[in-house]
């Protein structure tokens, strides 16, 4: 199980059986090749490396800033790179921690939830070379069979959970403006 | 012929606001189109990262989902540039580019 609800303006998170080991496991897999890049050149202070990961998933997760211009897609990589793989790999610790004590979760744990589950969703996307709307937003393609059928079905379910995780939030902020709305 | 001589007036404009890139080419940040994110989730990032309402932020979202493509934000490069490594951090595509002149 892996719920979330509102509790006063907090969240409160439930966690626990198969739905909780997987996501602790994706996130880890995910923190993996996170490092491996950082392991292939891209260190935490200084500049980063300058071109495009080759691996399909980390290219979708580190994108270039500018199209069109590969030297100052370059520049701009090696600046920011560093920081966003630090970032990336400190949400997925995040998720990991809260997974291991459900329970309230503080704001900066909130938003690692939603950035993590939009990464692996990505990640997996990029497994499945999902690259068109061909599947709608999460619909599983029904010609797929064995590990790709699994992969499909996971995208879909983090799909669900992010989509009540973000129902949520919305909630919240639908509150908070009340609160806040001139009487 | 008495021509009266008119005198320059004072500067009102503080020159600190005044940036060596005062006169450049205001740049974009282009959110793209993907097939992964939930339209829920990118819609709240234009919500709550740039300030829009809510429904002009659901207006871009589907701008994005519909031309592939959608100009976010105008401003200076820097600005331009630090948007779309905060959309990177989000998991959304976004890149920078001059304006069409």
């Amino acid at each position: 199980v892996i719920e979330f609800a509102l509790e006063g303006d907090g969240i409160l998170l439930t966690a626990d059986g198969t739905e909780s080991k997987v996501i602790a496991d994706l996130a880890g897999q995910l923190d993996g090749m996170l490092a491996a890049r950082i392991g292939s050149g891209s260190p935490a202070t200084g500049p980063g490396p300058r071109s495009l990961p080759d691996d399909p998933a980390l290219a979708r997760l580190l994108p270039d800033m500018i199209a069109g211009d590969a030297e100052s897609a370059a520049e701009l990589r090696a600046l920011v790179e560093p920081s966003l793989l630090v970032h990336k790999r400190e949400n997925a610790r995040l998720v990991i921690a809260s997974l291991a004590h459900p329970g309230m979760l503080d704001p900066v744990t909130e938003e690692a939830w939603v950035r993590l589950l939009t990464d692996l969703r990505l990640t997996i996307g990029a497994r499945l070379g999902i690259n068109d709307d061909r599947h709608g937003d999460d619909g599983i393609d029904p010609a797929a069979t064995g590990t790709e059928r699994t992969l499909h079905e996971v995208s879909a379910w983090l799909g669900g959970v992010l989509e009540h995780l973000i129902s949520v939030l919305d909630a919240r902020d639908d509150a908070r403006d009340d609160t806040q709305a001139p009487v | 012929m008495n021509m009266k001589t008119v005198t320059a007036p004072d500067v009102e404009i503080d020159p600190g606001l005044i940036t060596e890139h005062s006169l450049d080419v205001p740049w974009t940040t282009v959110v793209w189109n993907d097939p992964v994110n939930l339209m829920s989730y990118v819609a709240r990032v234009f919500r709550t990262y740039f300030g829009y309402s809510r429904s002009e932020a659901e207006r871009l979202m589907l701008a994005v989902h519909h031309d592939g493509r959608c100009v976010v934000a105008t401003g200076p490069r820097e600005e331009m540039e630090r948007h779309a490594e905060a959309m990177h951090e989000r998991g959304l595509w976004a890149t920078v580019a001059r304006t069409e002149p």
